[in-house]
């Protein structure tokens, strides 16, 4: 009797089970030595508004396939079949712009689409994946994110990275309020932007409301920093602010002039809004086009130091140039005299855990040097934010680690754990 | 093999997620740019007894960050100079023999340990893995290894070891249980034998258009029986007398030994009075074969620079 095959392979159990790491032997060591090291700057400066890397991600998906040319392979034989290797490489280049005078950054548009860079193996595009918009108001930095997804696997690095950025002369913060209840189209204007709120309409706790907006062609209008879709929001009689849950429209030219029609749609509403606002921001007069290029950018994998995320190291040694957290002159990290109960003046190990973007870094055990006031210190820490715990270094491995602790390692400066946990044992 | 309970959907969720999976792995090999003979590499294999195991397929992804060494800020100049790496690994693996009683005979596949070098050490690396589903393929078994955090500074899988199961005879049982028939006094409302399997119905309760059933299968000891679909309803089917089949509504296969099988199952819109039920069994026996395995040095793929 047969089995059929997909029968059979339901009872076949790959069984693969995990193991804790564990050396087993020691054979003679295989590392590949650092590729070429790469540090410069990676940034540019043009017309006064200057062009930095922030991070640089790239992936790789490779794929090595055992071709079967000659048929399915028995036991006992020695088939030396062919190979393929295959895969596909993107990166992510992220920008940050920061314009002459803090105050230019609303004028910022964005990037033209044509965006290049060169590699070993052509000429690439990148595509814009996000743009963070320049709140009214708020930070000093415009961000933006560009994508190559399709790299070619031999490039190393991007070569003369270029692009464009739209600036316009001029960028007006603008705010519309209606009054609702009001006799209907009702049409307000400011900054060459006209708003005609043309409806409204309560009921059973929803609540409507439609828009035309007018521009010139010529000007430049966007709804940046605001949840809200067509920067429109209601007011209710408390002054409470309501973001729409829906909306729709559609934005057309229409000769020299932009039309928008849009309508949002308010839910679960107790009573009904006495306002509704439009937040733009205009920008106008003739935008130009600042070209800049970025410094050859090594790829992350040519970089000398590449530490695996998430790895814990335990005994480094102390913080020097090379490890992903050294800056010089960066910051200092103290430790307190009999911190968690530590000895004053013992040797300790320092566990720090950068936050970066919301991200939680690796755990990376420092050793700290003796201050003069029997404190412990970790020079040259990049500025940021981190988590730190502390351990005796003495006990390693048997004692215990301190509850982590956050601390901002700012440039230049002092920082001290301030908290002092339990948690050393003696 | 050890004695267990075979539940459906693990197995439902294996095999989508190994479906998955070669769905993944074909899209890579696909990918447009990265199309490179490279330099030859020689399949990593092993023989274990009649089989041998293959590595059909290395995919190795990797996500490397670089952040400059302090954030960008106005006035501050930064360098990019270090990057933090993220690598898995998956290994596919085929199981191939020439011979017929082998490929059916087939029972399990274990992988027992793999190995990297790092630096001048061996780890021993963490690793998880499943059946990979392939139809109207000749190898007697695909399955995959995951690696979910391979060693910085590795560059090859050291060894991979493992182990072949496999039973001397195997076999497949379309067993029939009349449900119209006369019913026993006491016990089993009805029993029987297929190539020494022992077959009891011991629940069929109706209700309306709605039926449960319960059956006992027991075979000799030393043999392991396992339902030849491994879907909710486990393949089996319940007709009317015309012929009609009832809706599955599914139910649950409890092995207390591997030769022991309860399934007890429920059907819905039955049309007319039960007819008979049609359980899909296979069973593997006779001498059992363990058949050791090592396949050394398995490259990480390297992208071409």
């Amino acid at each position: 009797m047969k089995i059929p095959s997909r029968c059979r392979r339901t009872l076949v159990a790959l069984v693969l089970a995990g193991v804790p790491s564990l050396a087993v032997g020691a054979p003679p060591p295989a590392v590949t030595p650092p590729r070429a090291p790469a540090a410069r700057p990676a940034e540019s400066v043009a017309d006064g508004y200057r062009f930095s890397v922030a991070r640089v991600v790239q992936s790789q998906t490779l794929s090595l396939d055992f071709l079967r040319p000659d048929g399915v392979p028995v036991a006992g034989t020695v088939a030396r079949p062919s190979s393929q290797l295959s895969g596909r490489h993107t990166v992510q280049v992220h920008l940050s712009v920061q314009p002459p005078q803090p105050e230019l950054l609303r004028n910022i548009e964005g990037l033209e689409r044509k965006v290049t860079a060169e590699t070993e193996v052509g000429t690439v595009g990148l595509q814009v994946f996000f743009a963070e918009p320049a709140a009214p108001g708020g930070g000093a930095l415009w961000k933006v994110g560009l994508t190559a997804p399709d790299l070619g696997l031999p490039a190393t690095r991007l070569r003369q990275l270029r692009g464009e950025l739209i600036v316009w002369p001029r960028a007006v913060p603008v705010r519309i309020e209606f009054p609702v209840g009001g006799k209907l189209p009702e049409t307000r204007e400011a900054e060459g932007l006209r708003i005609t709120l043309t409806q409204t309409r309560s009921r059973g706790g929803l609540f409507t409301s439609a828009f035309r907006m007018e521009w010139d062609a010529a000007q430049n209008v966007s709804h940046p920093g605001s949840d809200a879709p067509y920067g429109v929001s209601a007011l209710s009689a408390t002054g409470g602010v309501l973001i729409p849950n829906g909306s729709g429209g559609d934005t057309s030219r229409q000769g020299a002039r932009m039309v928008r029609n849009c309508n949002v749609l308010f839910s679960e509403v107790t009573g009904a809004p006495t306002r509704v606002r439009v937040e733009a921001l205009v920008r106008s007069g003739a935008s130009r086009r600042i070209p800049f290029t970025l410094p050859d950018l090594p790829l992350p994998d040519q970089l000398p130091t590449a530490i695996e995320a998430d790895e814990e190291e335990i005994g480094t040694g102390p913080l020097q140039p090379g490890n992903a957290l050294y800056h010089s002159p960066g910051g200092t990290l103290r430790i307190p005299p009999g911190y968690g109960g530590t000895r004053p003046g013992e040797p300790l190990l320092a566990a720090v855990s950068r936050l970066q973007d919301g991200d939680r870094g690796p755990w990376r055990w420092l050793e700290a040097a003796s201050g003069a006031d029997n404190s412990a210190l970790v020079p040259h820490l990049a500025p940021g934010r981190y988590r730190v715990m502390v351990l005796r270094a003495t006990g390693l491995g048997a004692g215990a680690a301190t509850p982590a602790a956050p601390v901002e390692i700012a440039l230049g400066r002092t920082s001290s754990l301030t908290v002092s946990p339990a948690g050393v044992r003696p | 093999m050890s004695s267990r309970s075979w539940s459906t959907r693990p197995w439902v969720a294996l095999a989508f997620a190994a479906a998955l999976l070669t769905l993944a792995c074909g899209a890579a090999a696909g990918w447009g740019a990265g199309k490179d003979a490279g330099p030859e590499v020689a399949r990593p294999q092993a023989p274990a007894g009649p089989y041998l195991v293959t590595i059909d397929r290395i995919l190795q992804s990797r996500v490397l960050t670089a952040t400059p060494t302090a954030p960008p800020s106005p006035g501050t100049r930064f360098e990019v100079n270090t990057a933090e790496s993220r690598r898995t690994v998956q290994l596919q693996l085929g199981v191939y023999t020439d011979n017929r009683s082998a490929f059916t005979g087939l029972a399990s596949l274990q992988i027992t340990g793999l190995s990297a070098q790092v630096g001048s050490r061996l780890v021993e690396v963490p690793h998880y893995g499943g059946i990979l589903e392939s139809a109207n393929d000749r190898a007697a078994l695909r399955g995959y290894v995951y690696i979910q955090r391979f060693p910085r500074g590795a560059s090859e899988i050291r060894a991979l070891r493992g182990e072949i199961v496999s039973y001397e005879r195997a076999g497949s049982l379309d067993i029939e249980i009349p449900l119209d028939g006369p019913r026993a006094p006491a016990g089993p409302l009805w029993t029987g034998e297929r190539e020494g399997v022992r077959v009891a119905l011991v629940e069929a309760k109706q209700s309306g258009a709605e039926i449960q059933v319960a059956v006992d299968l027991d075979a000799p000891a030393g043999t392991i029986l396992y339902p030849r679909v491994t879907d909710g309803t486990y393949g089996v089917t319940l007709l009317d007398r015309q012929g009609r089949g009832a809706s599955a509504n599914g139910g649950t296969l409890t092995q207390s030994r591997p030769y022991q099988l309860r399934l007890r199952l429920g059907f819905s819109n039955l049309r007319a009075q039960p007819g008979k039920l049609v359980l899909p069994i296979a069973y593997l026996g006779g001498d059992r074969h363990t058949y050791g395995f090592r396949i050394e040095r398995i490259p990480i793929p390297v992208r071409p620079q």
